[in-house]
């Protein structure tokens, strides 16, 4: 008998890809039993990837970015209750409280509730922006449409997304300066020979990137900001962003009794334990991967998908399931260049590149640790790196991948 | 079953054909389409299925289940 039957009701705590994309699967695998789906913004689920791509460079309005549409949440039968942000769950009772004092039970509970961006205490900071929700990127380009001319953007953080952003506002002609912490970009992701292969990226599309740099305060004055760097110099912006990462929206369990590091902690099934699940990027979960065991919390599209389709495959089976099994993949598109990753190397790993060269800015690398291979890097080679993926899903040596070359 | 790429919302993320080679081709960008006339042969409906899950931009079209 499968974990979930019909008589069975889920309250899914959190609206974002991980928790829609459960809801769907278990609707198209046959759950019929009550849905109640929670979410703390105010619209309908929808898509974080494309807000700092498509949308902020105004190639598209942002109700593209939807993922539910009203006549779907119907169709599903899902009920879905937006701006009920939950602060508290009782693991015995199974009940969800939210912020205006509902109560919701049900029978199963998945914790969906995701991350949010990481602010830092600036003196202005309710004039510094992030890029994270919906409201975050209508806000940012109500500001840039105040005025029809090209602005001085400085943006706090090189990672992903403040690459993407500063990728999207320079296609609209604005002046882009990126401050970056450590000497490069993405160091602590992709290792420092990868990341100093990045470096040029940015300086071809007309974006100033720093490396090394120390903010200390962002101050406004009558007409400008201004960002104070460690050096005793300033830069003067008109729009500031910051983009310095996540943080795993758990807070509101730490009453729970439920194990909470930095994420909501869960086996190698997602379980936390009595009918409770967690999923997409509030889980800490075990991934095993023979001959590794990780126990990590990954913020990327394809994981929250992955843990979304895992578990409702795992709710509805009626046989026990194999722990999650899973080969990570995310992409960025920064610079006018498309990065792609597939399997979670350490950036400690070995690096080799297989196929290109840094110079043409084209390029397929492996990370091998203890010559296993633990990953693939492309630069603009979408194919030869899918077409290598076996070798990361399988740990393959690198001797062998080198003997096979399944990117040719 | 049968499915189809909207050209214009695939990113050439090439998932699609890592997944299932047998259904999709891609070129050297990573854009993607299917292979012959988009009809599914019923062994491979699990793998279309998971690809049509699996890709980031919702680009993959079912024109018939």
């Amino acid at each position: 008998m499968s974990s979930l039957q019909p008589s069975h009701s889920l309250i899914v705590v959190g609206a974002g890809l991980a928790g829609w994309r459960l809801v769907e699967a278990l609707r198209r695998d046959g759950f019929s039993g009550e849905l109640l789906l929670l979410g703390a913004e105010s619209q309908r689920p929808y898509d974080r990837p494309p807000l700092s791509k498509q949308v902020l460079s105004t190639k598209w309005t942002i109700d593209r970015a939807e993922l539910a549409s009203a006549e779907r949440l119907k169709e599903l039968n899902v009920n879905f209750l937006a701006s009920h942000t939950a602060t508290s769950l009782d693991v015995d009772t199974h009940c969800v409280k939210t912020s205006a004092g509902e109560q919701y039970r049900a029978s199963h509970i998945v914790i969906a509730t995701g991350s949010r961006a990481r602010t830092l205490d600036y003196s202005a900071t309710e004039h510094v922006h992030t890029v994270r929700t919906h409201d975050d990127v209508v806000r940012l380009l109500g500001e840039l449409s105040e005025k029809d001319e090209p602005r001085d953007v400085v943006i706090i953080g090189g990672g992903f997304i403040g690459a993407e952003a500063a990728t999207s506002l320079a296609t609209l002609g604005h002046r882009v300066t990126v401050l970056e912490a450590m000497e490069r970009p993405l160091m602590n992701v992709v290792g420092p020979d990868v990341a100093t292969w990045l470096e040029g990226l940015a300086a071809d599309a007309d974006i100033t990137l720093r490396g090394s740099q120390v903010v200390l305060d962002v101050v406004a004055d009558a007409e400008s900001l201004r960002v104070l760097m460690g050096d005793g110099s300033s830069i003067g912006a008109s729009l500031v962003i910051v983009a310095v990462g996540a943080l795993a929206n758990c807070e509101w369990l730490e009453s729970s009794g439920l194990e909470i590091r930095g994420g909501v902690v869960v086996d190698d099934h997602l379980s936390a334990g009595n009918d409770i699940w967690a999923i997409g990027d509030v889980a800490r979960f075990t991934w095993r991967h023979d001959p590794f065991v990780e126990e990590l919390r990954i913020e990327h599209w394809q994981t929250a998908n992955d843990h979304a389709q895992y578990l409702a495959a795992q709710l509805l089976s009626a046989e026990p399931s194999p722990p999650l099994s899973m080969v990570p993949y995310f992409w960025s598109d920064q610079y006018g260049k498309k990065i792609q990753m597939l399997g979670h190397p350490a950036p400690t790993d070995e690096v080799t590149c297989v196929l290109g060269s840094p110079e043409e800015a084209k390029w397929l690398a492996i990370y091998s640790r203890d010559g296993l291979v633990t990953g693939l890097i492309a630069l603009s080679h979408p194919r030869a790196l899918m077409m290598s993926r076996d070798l990361v899903g399988e740990h393959s040596t690198v001797e062998n991948a080198l003997a096979l070359q399944p990117w040719t | 079953m049968k499915i189809l790429v909207n050209a214009d919302k695939c990113q050439g993320h090439a998932r699609c054909y890592a997944i299932a080679p047998e259904l999709f081709d891609v070129d050297d960008y990573g854009q993607s389409t299917v292979r012959g006339d988009g009809v599914v042969p019923a062994d491979l409906i699990e793998k279309a299925k998971l690809a049509i899950a699996n890709c980031p931009e919702y680009a993959i079209d079912v024109l018939e289940d």
